[in-house]
C-alpha cells in the first residue's frame, strides 16, 4: 500500500516540479488556448474540404492528437529536465527501481494529455454544435486513455535520446508531426500510400484516431476491443523498449562518466 | 550602413540555421505540412490545390519561420546577455534588427520553395501561373510586408514578459485567422475584420489572385491596396514600439531584465 502511495505522490510531485514555476498565464496560453487553436484550426478545414461530411469524427480524432503536447514533450521533460538542472545522476544513482519511477511520472502527463483531449473535445462540439451519443463518452475515454498511454511510451523512448544528442526540439517536433500525419486525424487512411499506412501501424494514435472516427461517426463499436488491445500491447512495448534505452544509457554513463555531458 | 545590414543577414542566417529548432522549422516543417494538406485535398480541383495546398502550406512554412525566429530574436538575444551590447554599438538597433528579420525572411521564402518543389516532384502537382512577372513582383511585395510585419511583432514580443509563450501560441491561429488553408469567407463574420487587420491575409488573396487566370481586376486591386495600407499600419506600429524599447532601454535601464 505504501509503494502505490509513493508511486502516486512521485508522480504527482513530478509533475507539479515541472509545472508549479510557471506562470498560469502561460499555462493556459502553451497547454490550453495553443492545443485549441490547433483543434479549431484542422476542424474549420475539414469542415470546408469534406463539406461537413465526418465532421465530429475528426473533431474527436483532432481532440485526441492534442495529447502530442503532453505524450511528447511533456513525457520528454521528464528526462530532459532532470539532466538539465543537473538532477539526473542522482535519480540514476539512488536504489529506486526506475522503472516504477519513470512509469509514476508518465501517469501524470496520460492524465494530462486525456484531459486537454476532452477539453478540445467540448470546445470543438460546442464550437461546431454537434452531440455524441451518451453510451460512447465512456467507451471514448477508454480508447483515448490507452491511446495517448501508448503515445506517451513513444515520448519515453523519444526522451533517452536527449542522453545521446542536444537536438530534442528537432526530434520532438519531428515525432509530433509524425503522429498528426500518420494517424489519419484529417483525412481517410485510405488516400495515404500503401507503405505508410503500413508504417502508421507501429505508430500510437493511429488506431485511437481510427476508433475515434468509427464510434462518432458509425455508431461502430465492434473493432474496439481488438484495435484497443494492439494499442496498449504496443504502448506496454514502448515502455519496456525505453526502460531498456534507460538503463543501457545508464550503463554507458557509468562506463564514461557523460551523463550529464553530450 | 548597408555593409552592416548584410553582414548581419550573412551572419544572422548561420546562426539561425545552427538552431535544431528553425532546421525543424525550415527543412522538415513544410514537407509535413504540404504533405497533410495535399491528403486533405487530395480530390480537389487544380485551382484550389494551387491556392489551399502550393500557397497555404508555403506560406504556413513562411509564417513559422517568423513565428520561431523574428518574432523572438530579440528575446533570444536577452537571454544569451548580448541585447544591451547590441543595442548600443554605433550601428542604430533597427538596422541590426531589421538585417535579422530579412535573413530569416529569406530562409522562410527559401522554406516556401522547398515546399512548392516537395509537392510539385513527389506529389505531381501542376503549377499555372498566368503571369509570372506580376507573380514574382506581387511575392516581393509580399515579402517586404512580412518584414514590416516581423519588425513590429519582433519590437511588441520583446516589450511582454511572455514572448516564448506568445511565440509558441500564435502559429496556428495566424494560420486561422488569415485564411491560409481555405478561403477568409468561411469565417464567422466577426472574425473577418480581424483577419484584414494582418498582412498574412492580404499577402495570401493578394498571390491567389495573381494566380488566377482571368482574375478580376477589381479584387486585385483591392488585395494590393489592402496590403499595402496594412503595410503602411505596421510600419507606424514598428516605429511606435521601437521607440518604447528604446525608452526602455534608455531611461527604465530594463532592456536586458523584465
Amino acid at each position: 500500500m505504501q509503494a502505490v502511495q509513493r508511486f502516486f505522490r512521485q508522480s504527482l510531485l513530478s509533475y507539479r516540479a515541472l509545472f508549479g514555476w510557471l506562470d498560469p498565464k502561460v499555462y493556459i496560453l502553451v497547454m490550453v488556448l495553443s492545443p485549441l487553436s490547433q483543434l479549431l484550426f484542422f476542424s474549420v478545414l475539414v469542415n470546408y474540404v469534406y463539406s461537413g461530411e465526418g465532421l465530429v469524427g475528426y473533431i474527436g480524432a483532432n481532440a485526441l492528437i492534442l495529447c502530442v503536447l503532453n505524450s511528447v514533450f511533456g513525457i520528454m521533460s521528464i528526462i530532459t529536465s532532470d539532466r538539465y538542472m543537473g538532477t539526473f545522476q542522482h535519480v540514476m544513482a539512488s536504489p529506486v527501481n526506475k522503472a516504477g519511477l519513470f512509469l509514476s511520472r508518465s501517469i501524470a502527463h496520460v492524465l494530462n494529455g486525456l484531459f486537454t483531449s476532452i477539453i478540445g473535445f467540448i470546445f470543438g462540439m460546442m464550437i461546431f454544435q454537434i452531440s455524441i451519443a451518451p453510451d460512447a463518452i465512456l467507451l471514448l475515454v477508454g480508447v483515448w486513455m490507452v491511446s495517448i498511454f501508448s503515445a506517451c511510451g513513444l515520448g519515453l523512448i523519444i526522451g533517452c535520446f536527449c542522453l545521446w544528442t542536444p537536438s530534442m526540439n528537432l526530434i520532438g517536433n519531428i515525432l509530433a508531426s509524425s503522429l498528426l500525419l500518420l494517424s489519419g486525424a484529417n483525412y481517410p487512411q485510405s488516400i495515404m500510400p500503401v507503405w505508410l499506412v503500413h508504417f502508421a501501424d507501429f505508430i500510437p494514435l493511429t488506431r485511437g484516431v481510427e476508433l475515434t472516427k468509427q464510434i462518432l461517426n458509425e455508431g461502430n463499436y465492434s473493432n474496439v476491443f481488438a484495435l484497443l488491445g494492439e494499442e496498449f500491447v504496443l504502448g506496454v512495448c514502448f515502455f519496456i523498449i525505453s526502460f531498456l534505452f534507460i538503463k543501457y544509457a545508464e550503463y554507458l554513463s557509468r562506463v564514461r562518466g557523460t551523463m550529464d555531458l553530450d | 550602413m548597408m555593409r552592416a545590414l548584410f553582414q548581419t543577414i550573412r551572419v544572422h542566417m548561420g546562426i539561425s540555421m545552427a538552431r535544431p529548432m528553425f532546421q525543424f522549422i525550415i527543412w522538415a516543417s513544410p514537407l509535413f505540412l504540404a504533405t497533410i494538406a495535399i491528403f486533405i485535398y487530395s480530390s480537389a480541383s487544380p485551382e484550389r490545390i494551387f491556392h489551399y495546398v502550393i500557397l497555404g502550406s508555403g506560406f504556413m512554412a513562411l509564417w513559422s519561420s517568423i513565428v520561431f525566429s523574428s518574432a523572438s530574436d530579440i528575446n533570444r538575444e536577452r537571454f544569451y546577455g548580448t541585447l544591451e551590447i547590441i543595442f548600443v554599438s554605433p550601428i542604430p538597433f533597427a538596422v541590426i534588427l531589421i538585417g535579422k528579420i530579412i535573413g530569416n525572411t529569406i530562409w522562410g521564402f527559401l522554406s516556401m520553395v522547398l515546399s512548392f518543389v516537395y509537392l510539385v516532384f513527389i506529389f505531381r502537382v501542376d503549377i499555372t501561373i498566368p503571369n509570372p512577372f506580376t507573380f514574382l513582383l506581387a511575392i516581393i511585395f509580399v515579402l517586404f510586408s512580412l518584414t514590416v510585419f516581423s519588425f513590429f511583432l519582433s519590437l511588441a514580443f520583446t516589450l511582454s514578459r511572455q514572448a516564448e509563450a506568445l511565440m509558441n501560441f500564435i502559429e496556428y491561429p495566424i494560420y486561422l485567422v488569415c485564411g491560409f488553408m481555405f478561403p477568409v469567407a468561411i469565417l464567422p463574420i466577426w472574425v473577418q475584420p480581424i483577419s484584414y487587420l494582418l498582412p498574412p491575409t492580404w499577402a495570401i488573396e493578394l498571390l491567389r489572385q495573381v494566380s488566377t487566370e482571368n482574375s478580376n481586376n477589381v479584387a486585385l486591386h483591392s488585395s494590393v491596396l489592402g496590403l499595402l495600407a496594412v503595410t503602411l499600419v505596421y510600419i507606424v506600429l514598428g516605429i511606435i514600439c521601437y521607440r518604447a524599447v528604446e525608452k526602455k532601454a534608455r531611461i527604465y535601464g530594463k532592456l536586458g531584465v523584465y
